[in-house]
């Protein structure tokens, strides 16, 4: 099997007298562990079949996923339905309405947080998850907050022409979609700078 | 061979013009940039430019009015804090902590203190900005139900400085696990994820000067990772920019010149030698770098920068960037990064030496409140013959 097994956060759900834990139990049910290892599976299978150079750090980081990453299902903000704790971050945590999507989408989703627990940046998860399930799950970066993370994180494994919203790997391999900028910095310099 | 002496000696020229920029700054010794809501650093930024000038010109004359303003800002809890009247934190004591331990003759008393400061900010195996007891929280007015656990976690950038401050007593024990903890902390992308700092290549910079600080050499993978990322990320003109910027960022150049130079044993490679040439060609009339919006500030409560969606620029409250004015901080790492790659094309550094001891991994520890479940999966047969689109176009 392509996935042996995954790594669930489990809560405290019965207090001992003395105040430590004498009950744990997952954060995650069968149900979506099933769901969370079909996602990895499709991934790999992704991955093994990837024609883009380099990226070996990227490429390894989610085929280790299932060892690698600790799940947790539970709530998160209003229209949020997925979190990695950190850049480089070993923590997933999936929201009720993630599950609730297709399994095209929650593949994308998991895919998505998978980029950033590789080190990757928000530009990074929706280059790649537009790239590779165009059509397929993937949702295109329609936030202004999205553009204004791009902005001033840019990408740790792709480069973005802000000015023709171009993509392109650091390996220079090109990416398919396109994220044109609703709201370019003045003179294309960045306005940060 | 006279191309590289030739090249040392545009080199030195640089760095020459560079550091004179520098002192023309702080003719007292004293250098100030970073306005935000606590003022504009001059404790912080002083202990940070005179830590990196004592390594490239230890006679420079601003040495020593540095140090002497730099004791006389210690506060009662051994601390340094980022102007006068900010509470102590960690990453400006590390910088005083450097500059200070090259008095003659030492001040100990200062040292002992500021030693203790430091452990009392170590959490597991990193190092916390601020305690939750600094005095921040009242300094800044934070009501009491406002989080300030951003600023009071650890954070690699801050570990990374401490490490790279060198030694500290009865720390033998725990320095190998806490070095193994920041190469852990490598990401599959090659870096290690700051909190404070914009650039992608400071934490990465530092964790390799910590490493070198105490002779050890990091694993084969942690280098190979970082050159990838060196690599890939470096602009067509060999410079590296900030964000999404697609021009030259000094001080990102600067950093990721000094993890090259960390990394030789091949800095005579051609990618090498272009950030080089691509940050002597940023250098100003004035012999000072540009400075950028390279720091951010979180808000106190944020502990994963990369929840931020919006950040501001210049207003220097929580959750903006705020410039390096004057390009202080750019020129110093710039001076300090060309100083090194000078010494490497004269052959007299030679970067993580081969022979010292490896970092050892940590130990896979068992993680609290994680169960391992098996999925329930239907027969791989009708798994792998679902229609799935394909990785590459």
């Amino acid at each position: 099997m392509c996935v042996a097994t995954i790594r669930v956060r489990t809560t405290c759900t019965q207090t001992a007298w003395h105040g430590g834990c004498e009950q744990f139990t997952a954060t995650c049910s069968q149900t979506q562990v099933n769901q969370i290892a079909a996602a990895l599976c499709a991934i790999i299978r992704k991955v093994d079949g990837c024609t883009l150079s380099a990226l070996q750090g990227l490429k390894s980081s989610l085929r280790r996923a299932s060892q690698d990453v600790v799940w947790k299902c539970g709530t998160l903000g209003p229209g949020v339905l997925a979190q990695t704790d950190s850049i480089g971050g070993s923590e997933i945590t999936l929201a009720p309405s993630a599950f609730g999507s297709t399994s095209a989408r929650f593949e994308a989703i998991v895919f998505h947080e998978l980029v950033h627990h590789a080190g990757g940046t928000e530009l990074d998860a929706e280059a790649f998850e537009n790239h590779c399930y165009a059509g397929a799950g993937a949702t295109g970066p329609t936030d202004p907050g999205d553009f204004d993370s791009f902005r001033a994180d840019g990408g740790n494994f792709v480069s973005w022409n802000q000015s023709s919203g171009a993509l392109a790997t650091t390996a220079g391999d090109a990416l398919s979609p396109n994220f044109i900028d609703p709201t370019p910095p003045a003179g294309g310099g960045g306005g940060w700078i | 061979m006279a191309g590289s002496k030739a090249k040392i000696a545009v080199l030195r020229a640089a760095i020459d013009r560079g550091v004179q920029r520098l002192e023309a700054l702080a003719p007292d010794g004293r250098w100030s940039t970073f306005r935000t809501l606590a003022g504009t650093s001059d404790v912080w930024v002083t202990a940070f430019v005179a830590a990196h000038l004592q390594t490239i010109r230890p006679r420079s004359s601003r040495l020593r009015p540095a140090r002497s303003f730099l004791l006389g800002q210690q506060q009662h809890d051994g601390g340094w804090g980022f102007g006068h009247g900010v509470p102590s934190d960690a990453d400006s004591t590390a910088w005083c902590l450097s500059i200070l331990r090259t008095l003659r003759p030492a001040p100990r008393s200062a040292l002992i203190r500021a030693e203790a400061f430091l452990r009392t900010h170590q959490r597991g195996l990193g190092f916390q900005t601020y305690r939750a007891d600094s005095g921040i929280r009242e300094y800044m007015r934070a009501p009491k139900e406002l989080s300030i656990e951003g600023w009071t976690s650890t954070h690699p950038d801050v570990t990374a400085a401490v490490l790279a401050a060198g030694p500290i007593r009865t720390w033998d024990a725990r320095l190998d696990s806490m070095q193994s903890a920041l190469i852990a902390s490598q990401t599959a992308a090659g870096l290690i994820d700051t909190y404070w700092w914009r650039s992608p290549f400071y934490a990465l910079a530092l964790t390799l000067r910590a490493l070198r600080v105490h002779r050890r050499r990091p694993p084969r993978v942690f280098i190979a990772r970082a050159r990838e990322v060196l690599d890939g990320k470096q602009l067509p003109e060999g410079g590296y920019g900030l964000g999404a910027n697609l021009e030259i960022d000094a001080f990102s150049t600067a950093l990721a010149l000094e993890a090259y130079s960390h990394l030789a044993q091949d800095t005579r490679r051609t990618a090498v030698l272009r950030v080089a040439d691509a940050l002597l060609a940023a250098q100003r009339p004035d012999g000072g770098w540009e400075g950028a919006f390279v720091l951010r500030i979180p808000a106190p409560s944020v502990v994963n920068p990369k929840s931020v969606h919006k950040w501001s620029a210049g207003t220097g409250g929580g959750n903006a960037f705020v410039k390096d004015k004057d390009g202080i901080f750019a020129t110093v790492v710039a001076c300090g990064a060309l100083d090194l790659h000078r010494r490497v094309l004269e052959g007299t550094y030679s970067g993580l030496e081969r022979t010292w001891a490896a970092v050892k991994p940590i130990p896979n520890r068992q993680e609290e409140n994680v169960a391992v479940l098996a999925p329930r999966l239907p027969p791989v047969s009708e798994r792998c013959n679902a229609p799935t689109s394909t990785l590459s176009r």
